[in-house]
């Protein structure tokens, strides 16, 4: 890349992240709006804080969020490159039908899938618990995974496996020690798809929990009929704050590993 | 070929792990003559629809561990009930939900031995048309729709015409439930809101189609609009009304003269409770005058129960959005045909496409 | 590629299965209520009826469809161009990149309701960006943006952006820097490689990004139901009300099932269009 065109480049991607990161500060500051309105400013309190911490509704919701998108990202991520794997190498019959399957998660309407889901587990008799959720989620989550990798496989260079396997490495030892590298940064981002639609998905998730186990979107889009709780807001503004904190703490030690490394 | 066999062991495998983690909610099923508490109580209500504090309180006294849960929308609670595939205690339905529910078979009979403090519920909620000897239900909390409106811009709006000011363009927002829409049309066109024939339909679309030239949104929580200024006056819940006066004083609510609509949220127990006494335990301790005070002291809207509104103050007994002049004109909303109210649908529908 | 059959099978089976209980099934099950008999509030009578399709068909759900189609095209545009460029730049931002990742997705992991909320915020007539323009001198009174299709864009776009980013990253991530040097040394000019090697070689990438972008923001409803007060018939919404409003599961059956044909059939015409152009046959 020439320098002009990676300061223009730089400039332009700094402007994409004040666009993701404005409203995160907008919301942050209303944490500590006096108003239990989300929307109007009407003065400064620290009560939501304390209320925050007095309120294990959504301390439990929030906990349970996490598990289930954890154990979704895990699953989806393990089914999303073998599925992606088989397709790109494979030709097989029904190959067409099953990368047909593939796309219908992408398509189906959330709310569709979760009172498919919802009958079918009250045809098949199971009662509803926090890992209900589960199957729906990886059902969306995986599609987005497979997606990810075939435009990754797609554009790679398949020399180095065949090289590797000329010099008789076994496939196992080819996956683990070839493919697998090459296909790292697809797999990092389908897996942060599937975790992100996981954490932040309300329909499914609403309709396939059972008693006691709300998770934090599901809470959240029930008080919408008297306003979400700035409640809310705090959490988010600790949750924000902590990973920024962690992600500021890996970039300062790579900044000085920078250091070091220009001095040498 | 091995294949299809592992892949139907798996299902198999797949199935098993979902129920075995599904069942740790199966508890001992109880007859319904047992007079025994249960460990636990599963009860299912309203998103941001309690005081927290209640509920500790009622765990404390009575070693029961209540399991919280919330929803948005009357159908999402139905839906979910009908799927049998969860076992609440208790829940809150609204008003001909209640009459719905009990047709389905989905309710239990209360029994009123239990239920002594339901003698602290005002003459005028019990037996409602709803739900006619209080056979499956008792009231939680209700409330009303009418007009909220801002006292330094508007004249205190006599009828729901108010809205359709052409003065107040783009200050205005109507509720988003098409139901309650088109409702209001009825009552200004002094129709039956629970009854509408065709033609008094057709009248009713042409006037929501002129309130959609005044509104700035449909919208079934406008309180902050309201404390903003953004909005003067707005079709909206008691409860908005409430919340949006607490912040901002020039906001005042009333019912209108063409009528209002009025809404009740009520405990039920479904069939799929094991534990029917100990819901009807729990929904007494709820009736107790403080008990009752503390939770209408949390949220915004109006209480049922006589005992508990002797103990309010008169400013809170006074509040307008909490407790209104209900004129004459004004109605529950009843149960509905399908057809009528796919109707009422359509025409929200329509308009927004125009 | 390989033809061997039985590993094939043997390394699909697990997603294959999953995908059959959790997703086939369910789906032929909301196949066969979208033709039952509808009984009102949810109730299924298993008598054969077309009314759900003779509804669904009618022009108010074609036009429902029609303006979202427009919306999550416009959005999904605007996220290929603001996307791409981006992607562009993670992906030559060397041991940074998987930092930088990540800060795209960490906005993602709060609620999008009250991320929504602060568009709300930033967007009314009395918002932080009407006073900054006001105070700039820039304009004198309020632009009215929410409750417009303006408002509907950049919710989408705010919404969906990562979908667009995160598979572009992917394919630009692996581009052989080879092959530029190659155009380079050929004498091509900047503008040359990039319509002609870059663009070309990331395309999969790109068409990852729209189908989960396009696909998606097309039957999304919280943020048109939240940004545009209401005022506009979204199929997403038409569906979630079918479910959650009427009850009329028949109805909302038929109406998904039909938005889903006509948007798959969309993504293979998509996907036999451009492997035309490209290499990249390996799609679908």
């Amino acid at each position: 890349m020439r320098p002009r065109t990676r300061k223009i480049l730089l400039i332009y991607s700094v402007l994409v992240f004040m666009f993701f990161y404005i409203p995160l500060v907008v919301l942050m500051a209303f944490s500590f709006n006096d108003s239990k309105l989300g929307t109007v400013w009407t003065g400064f309190t620290f009560e939501w804080y304390v209320k925050l911490f007095n309120n294990s509704q959504i301390i439990e919701a929030t906990v349970n969020s996490l598990i289930v998108a954890v154990i979704t990202t895990i699953i989806s991520t393990v089914l999303g490159v073998l599925g992606a794997l088989v397709l790109h190498r494979y030709i097989f019959p029904g190959r067409k039908a099953i990368s047909f399957i593939f796309y219908i998660p992408v398509v189906i309407p959330e709310i569709v899938l979760a009172v498919a889901l919802l009958s079918l587990y009250g045809a098949m008799n199971i009662q509803l618990g926090l890992l209900t959720i589960v199957p729906g989620h990886v059902v969306f989550a995986t599609s987005f995974v497979i997606l990810v990798l075939l435009a990754r496989l797609a554009g790679m260079d398949n020399a180095l496996e065949e090289a590797a396997k000329d010099l008789g490495a076994n496939e196992w030892h080819t996956f683990w020690k070839v493919t697998f590298p090459l296909l790292f940064p697809g797999i990092l981002a389908g897996a942060l798809m599937a975790f992100t639609i996981s954490l932040d998905e309300f329909v499914v998730a609403f309709f396939t929990t059972g008693p006691g186990s709300n998770t934090l979107p599901v809470l959240v889009y029930s008080m919408v009929r008297r306003g979400v709780s700035p409640e809310i807001n705090a959490l988010s503004t600790i949750l924000i704050l902590l990973i920024i904190f962690f992600v500021s703490i890996v970039g300062w030690r790579m900044m000085r590993a920078d250091r070091k490394g220009g001095e040498v | 070929m091995a294949a299809p066999y592992k892949s139907l062991l798996f299902l198999c495998i797949v199935t098993l792990l979902l129920t075995a983690c599904g069942d740790k909610s199966e508890s001992s099923s109880a007859e319904d003559s047992n007079q025994e508490l249960a460990e636990e109580l599963y009860f299912f209500n309203w998103g941001e629809n309690i005081d927290p504090e209640i509920l500790e309180d009622f765990e404390e006294e009575f070693g029961v561990k209540v399991i919280y849960d919330t929803y948005t929308s009357n159908q999402e609670l139905i839906t979910k009930l009908n799927s049998d595939t969860v076992d609440y205690d208790v829940v809150v339905p609204t008003d001909y939900f209640v009459e719905q529910m009990a047709e389905e078979g989905l309710l239990q009979e209360l029994n009123m031995d239990n239920l002594p403090n339901f003698k602290n519920i005002s003459e005028e909620f019990r037996n409602p048309s709803f739900d006619p000897d209080n056979t499956y239900s008792v009231p939680y909390l209700y409330g009303s729709i009418g007009i909220a409106y801002n006292t330094e811009y508007v004249d205190e709006p006599r009828s729901w015409e108010a809205l359709w000011d052409p003065a107040y363009e783009g200050r205005v927002t109507i509720q988003e439930t098409p139901r309650e829409g088109v409702s209001m049309a009825l009552q200004m066109l002094g129709y039956d809101m629970n009854d509408p024939s065709d033609e008094e339909l057709m009248e009713a679309k042409q006037k929501i189609s002129e309130v959609n030239e005044n509104i700035l949104a449909f919208d079934n929580t406008p309180a902050d609009k309201l404390v903003s200024e953004e909005v003067w006056l707005a079709q909206t819940y008691s409860d908005q009304a409430g919340t949006a006066i607490a912040e901002n004083d020039k906001i005042s609510y009333l019912l209108p003269e063409d009528g209002g609509m009025l809404w009740m949220d009520n405990f039920v127990v479904p069939v799929s409770s094991k534990n029917k006494y100990t819901a009807e335990v729990f929904i007494n301790y709820m009736l107790r005058p403080e008990v009752s005070k503390k939770l209408t002291d949390a949220i915004p809207s109006s209480n049922p129960n006589k005992a508990a509104q002797e103990l309010m103050s008169e400013e809170e007994s006074n509040n307008p959005a909490s407790y209104p002049e209900i004129p004459e004109s004004s109605s529950f909303f009843e149960y509905m045909n399908q057809e009528q109210l796919g109707k009422m649908n359509q025409i929200y529908k329509e308009i927004k496409v125009e | 590629m390989v033809r061997n059959i039985k590993a094939a099978y043997l390394m699909l089976s697990p997603t294959i299965i999953w995908l059959l209980a959790f997703l086939v099934v369910p789906v032929a099950m909301i196949a066969i209520i979208s033709f039952t008999t509808n009984t009102g509030f949810g109730g299924i009578l298993y008598e054969f009826s077309t009314e759900a399709y003779t509804l669904a068909f009618s022009s108010l759900y074609a036009q429902a469809i029609w303006q979202s189609l427009w919306w999550a095209g416009l959005a999904t545009l605007s996220c290929v161009l603001i996307g791409y460029p981006f992607a562009y730049f993670i992906a030559h931002a060397g041991k940074w990149k998987n930092l930088l990742l990540l800060l795209v997705m960490i906005p993602f992991w709060t609620n999008l309701l009250i991320r929504l909320y602060s568009w709300i915020i930033l967007m009314n007539n009395q918002g932080a960006i009407n006073n900054l323009l006001i105070k700039l001198g820039i304009i004198s009174e309020p632009i009215t943006m929410l409750y417009t299709p303006f408002a509907v864009i950049i919710g989408l776009v705010y919404g969906f952006l990562p979908f667009m980013i995160l598979p572009i990253y992917a394919s630009i991530e692996q581009l052989n820097q080879s092959y530029l040097e190659a155009a380079e040394d050929l004498g091509a000019n900047p503008v040359r490689t990039f319509f002609r090697v870059t663009l070309p070689l990331t395309f999969p990438g790109v068409l990852s990004g729209i189908v989960m972008t396009f696909v998606p923001a097309v039957s999304v409803f919280v943020v048109t139901d939240l940004l545009t007060g209401g005022r506009l018939l979204m199929i997403g919404n038409v569906i979630k009300d079918a479910f959650l409003v009427e009850m009329n599961w028949q109805l909302g059956s038929a109406i998904s099932l039909l938005l889903m044909a006509l948007v798959l059939i969309s993504i293979v015409i998509l996907m036999k269009f451009t492997s035309k152009n490209n290499e990249t046959s390996s799609f679908m």
